[in-house]
């Protein structure tokens, strides 16, 4: 049932998007060409006007990411991208990474006459999305102090994040989304057995082995820090398995 | 303070000696330490020698005692046998009896002989080894412990005494060929040439290591320093083969990823 | 007589098996011979109260010195002649020369101190022959430091007669990572535990402070509190410090070749985790030596610089590696499985020691590996965990971080793993670095 519904789903927002774009092409056939020369005085046979279109996903970018700027044409015989992309085929795409934001235009020219095609990519400064917040960072410590955002735990001499690990980092994802204005250390922890160096290196692992995660979530990398601890701040002085397990961790502070 | 110095330059005259052709302070004490190692050795050696003789020649000491107490018996007996004989035959029974006890006595003289023969050959030999061990203690300590020979020589290769590291290995390799060092033993050799400039030998003997040991894991590192060998000599083309060949054979080895990485420095893929 | 042959057979046959495993025999195989005796010294002119106090230190700092060095057999004091010794003429050789004595050298002297300063005058005579071997005068204006002037008669006389074999380690420091309040510092000591003092005042955490060969800095970890980043900092003998980072905020391990080149352990954008980098002495110029999954730390360069070993679990557990320093012919030394961490290399270049912790276990003990083998011994055993060994600079002593009374302290060793001392007592001690030679 659900499957078929599935289906039924994905035909119907296929031909949505065949409509819409047939319709967008036919716009831009439609607009009446700038500077195009009188046809009838270079070529003897009227040639097809190109078609081109251009396109970015996403439009809007932090500083320092990048976009895809992708485009496609119809009876161009060639295609120029402003903004130092320069030339390019008549289909195809580039990653961009501008510093500010941008008007990106391409240019076909055919034939049967030139086209233009603009697209927008706004880049949203660093400063302005890593912002501090007072009250995020506040909101982030009250949920670190009640259990919320919940530290991972390793086995024995391992960086590997189990499934519950996955899933509290998950959980935690969802806390540093919602408060964006504040810097995470993510701190990597070991149990007493290990010696002093290898510890430093062991505790690296985990802090990476949580961040890396994390930035698979969608949190900012910049919003990270990694930080190892080795063994010198354990959480539970014991001299036991069950304190040792303790031990073994990543965890979150908000400064 | 004059006594001092004297007794030292006794005691270390060939140390001095190679001071005099141009060894460092560093090298003379590490050679100091080694003779006295090797002194030490012999010392011990010399001392289990000796324990062992005086063992045997004190069992040989108690044997010929009970021989010579065997015989003295044996004479009692003939004359009382003689005794009795001149005397009565009515001991006859007895006699018999006695004879008996000759035949025994005399079977375990016998026995006795031939173990003492035995225990004469057994001081023989070791009185051989003593002499061998007098006249070349080297090889002695060498068959008691060839990894204390390697381990030596790869110290003199460690820091940097090349020219007693080439001659350490090449023994070594006679020696020993197949010692569970040989393979490392006959790299070593390989790379003492080459960090002494000797590019033409170096290449030889780490031809030797791909050749006698194929399979052996200083072969991968084997090619990589045949290859820089080579590269001294400005035999580029060579350098170049070897170090596709040790990509190619050796894919896996870290020392593939060097050749990589000077192959592009040669300007090659 | 069978049995005793067989008695006899068996005992040389467990006396030889029992030499190759002994540490001793391998890392002293010369035994020491040479009978010493270090008579009181005596005062020179009068017994006042500061020349009673300045001899009751030097007397027992010289002693100690001399037994801690393991050149010599020193009698006990027992069977010394009573008559207290001032000048040559007071020496009676022969009773020097009875069979509970029978020393080869005797070494006797004055203190005076009086309220401007205080004079050691300090002789070495060779017993058998008569014949003076070393005769000092020392005249310091400040009488605590009476202490250095016994440690620098001491190292003479193992100078003199170890025949090369030692400088003495009587001036040497060690340098380690101590906390005593909130942060963990940087402090130094004498080699015997005293004149601790603290060098570091970071704040947060310094850790495996090293010194470099030529013994006029230390290299360390060091995390400032309110940043979250590990970078390497080299601190000159004078005070002034200088900072190494990378691209990363995981920095450690820090350990000098004798050319000043910087070998470390690190993770930057290059690496994906804790690998082995070297860094010419004075520019932060990067060369990568391992870039292997998994953890690379702890390097220790052979005493030429041509090799690095360190940790590495790419195997699995963390064992010791070596590698040459263009980064070829990577080899396994210990493969033992459990834990290994820690490795120094020995002076002389024969043997790499480390901490090791068994399979299952939770307590390190050290090892001593021979690198041309990969043999191994054990050093030490019993209570407590064992770890971040580190070699005296005549190769004839180990300091090392022990467990064995409570929390981590630091302990020293002779280099076979016999007579152990605790060297400090407050706070939390660990990660010791034995200094190189002081200078001549």
């Amino acid at each position: 049932m659900k499957r078929r519904f599935l289906g039924v789903l994905i035909v119907l927002v296929c031909s949505l998007a065949i409509i819409s774009g047939c319709k967008k092409k036919t716009q831009v056939t439609t607009r009446p060409p700038v500077d195009r020369p009188a046809p009838a005085e270079t070529a003897p046979t009227a040639a097809p006007a190109p078609t081109l279109d251009l396109s970015a996903t996403p439009t809007s970018i932090k500083r320092g990411a990048s976009t895809m700027l992708k485009w496609s044409s119809t009876d161009a015989d060639s295609i120029i991208i402003d903004s130092g992309v320069g030339n390019v085929g008549p289909e195809g795409s580039v990653s961009i990474s501008p510093l500010e934001s941008t008007t990106y235009t391409a240019t076909a020219s055919g034939a049967g006459g030139e086209i233009k095609a603009s697209t927008r990519v706004t880049v949203v400064r660093g400063e302005d999305r890593g912002k501090i917040s007072q009250t995020d960072v506040q909101a982030l410590q009250q949920a670190i102090e009640e259990g919320k955002i919940r530290p991972v735990f390793f086995g024995y001499d391992s960086a590997e994040l189990s499934a519950e690990a996955r899933q509290i980092l998950e959980e935690n994802s969802r806390w540093f989304r919602q408060y964006q204005g504040a810097t995470i250390a993510v701190e990597g922890h070991c149990d007493e057995r290990g010696t002093e160096e290898y510890n430093l290196a062991l505790g690296d692992r985990r802090a990476q082995a949580a961040t890396t995660y994390l930035i698979q979530l969608g949190i900012g990398s910049d919003r990270l820090e990694s930080i190892s601890y080795g063994e010198e701040q354990p959480f539970d002085p014991g001299h036991n398995e069950a304190a040792w397990a303790n031990n073994r961790r990543a965890q979150f502070v908000v400064e | 303070m004059m006594s001092k110095s004297f007794r030292l330059l006794a005691l270390f005259s060939p140390l001095w000696l190679s001071l005099a052709f141009g060894g460092t302070k560093e090298e003379i004490v590490r050679l100091q330490s080694d003779v006295l190692q090797l002194q030490n050795q012999i010392r011990m050696l010399q001392k289990t020698v000796d324990e062992k003789d005086g063992m045997i020649l004190s069992l040989l000491e108690q044997v010929n005692d009970q021989v010579a107490k065997g015989s003295l018996a044996f004479d009692d007996m003939l004359a009382a046998v003689n005794g009795a004989k001149a005397q009565t035959s009515s001991l006859e029974q007895s006699m018999g009896a006695v004879v008996d006890q000759l035949e025994l006595l005399s079977a375990k003289l016998d026995e006795t002989n031939s173990r003492v023969a035995s225990l004469h050959r057994k001081l023989e030999n070791n009185q051989m080894q003593v002499q061998s061990l007098r006249t070349l203690p080297e090889d002695v300590i060498a068959e008691v412990e060839p990894d204390r020979v390697y381990s030596a020589t790869y110290n003199d290769y460690l820091m940097g005494n090349y020219s007693l590291a080439v001659s350490g290995f090449q023994d070594f390799l006679a020696n020993y060929p197949d010692s569970e060092y040989a393979d490392n033993a006959a790299y070593y050799l390989g790379d003492s040439y080459l960090k002494q400039g000797r590019h033409e030998l170096a290449i030889q003997a780490f031809d030797q290591v791909m050749n006698l040991y194929p399979k052996g894991d200083k072969t991968p590192v084997a090619y990589y320093k045949k290859a820089l060998a080579l590269e001294e000599l400005q035999r580029l083309d060579q350098a170049i083969a070897t170090l596709r060949k040790l990509v190619k054979l050796h894919s896996k080895s870290p020392e593939a990823e060097l050749a990589k990485q000077q192959l592009e420095k040669l300007g090659v893929q | 007589m069978k049995w005793k042959l067989i008695i006899v057979s068996m005992s040389c046959l467990l006396g030889t098996e029992a030499l190759a495993q002994r540490p001793d025999a391998v890392i002293f195989p010369t035994p020491t011979q040479t009978r010493l005796a270090a008579a009181d010294f005596t005062p020179r002119t009068s017994a006042n109260p500061e020349t009673q106090e300045a001899l009751s230190v030097f007397n027992k700092v010289l002693f100690d010195d001399l037994k801690f060095s393991t050149l010599f057999v020193i009698p006990s004091k027992s069977f010394y002649p009573l008559k207290p010794l001032r000048t040559i003429q007071d020496v009676v050789f022969e009773s020097w020369q009875v069979p509970t004595l029978d020393v080869d050298f005797l070494a006797f002297g004055t203190v005076q101190a009086d309220a401007t300063a205080t004079v050691v005058e300090a002789y070495l005579y060779d017993v058998k022959t008569r014949q003076q071997v070393l005769g000092k005068r020392f005249t310091i204006s400040d009488t605590p430091l009476i202490r250095r002037v016994a440690h620098e008669f001491a190292d003479q006389i193992v100078y003199e007669l170890s025949a090369g074999g030692s400088r003495g380690v009587a001036r040497t420091q060690i340098v380690f990572a101590s906390q005593r309040g909130d942060s963990k510092e940087i402090w130094v000591m004498d080699y015997d535990g005293f004149n601790a003092r603290q060098l570091t005042f970071n704040g947060g955490i310094s850790k495996f402070p090293e010194w470099s060969a030529d013994n006029k800095r230390f290299a360390y970890t060091v995390k400032l509190p309110t940043v979250n980043r590990w970078v390497l900092r080299n601190h000159e003998i004078d005070g002034a410090e200088s900072t190494i980072r990378t691209d990363g905020t995981y920095m450690s391990s820090p350990a000098f070749a004798p050319d000043g080149r910087i070998a470390f352990s690190a993770r930057t954008s290059t690496s994906r985790d804790s690998d082995i980098f070297v860094t010419p002495p004075s520019a932060s110029r990067f060369r990568n030596i391992t870039n292997h999954r998994g953890v690379d730390t702890a390097p220790t360069w052979s005493p030429t610089g041509t090799q690095i070993a360190f940790i590495s679990d790419r195997s699995g557990s963390p064992q010791v590696w070596v590698i040459d320093a263009d980064g070829s012919n990577v080899r396994r030394i210990v493969n033992e499985g459990g834990h290994c961490d820690s490795p120094d290399w020995s002076p002389d270049g024969r043997f790499i020691l480390y901490s090791w912790q068994a399979p299952k276990q939770w307590k390190h003990d050290v090892y001593l590996a021979e690198v041309a083998t990969g043999r191994l011994y054990q050093l030490t055993s019993g209570r407590g965990s064992n770890e971040s060994p580190h070699w005296s600079p005549d190769g004839r002593h180990i300091s090392f971080q022990s467990t064995r009374t409570g929390k981590k302290q630091i302990f020293i060793m002779n280099a076979d793993g016999k007579n152990l001392k605790q060297v400090s007592a407050y706070g939390i001690n660990e990660s010791p670095s034995w200094s190189k030679y002081p200078p001549e």
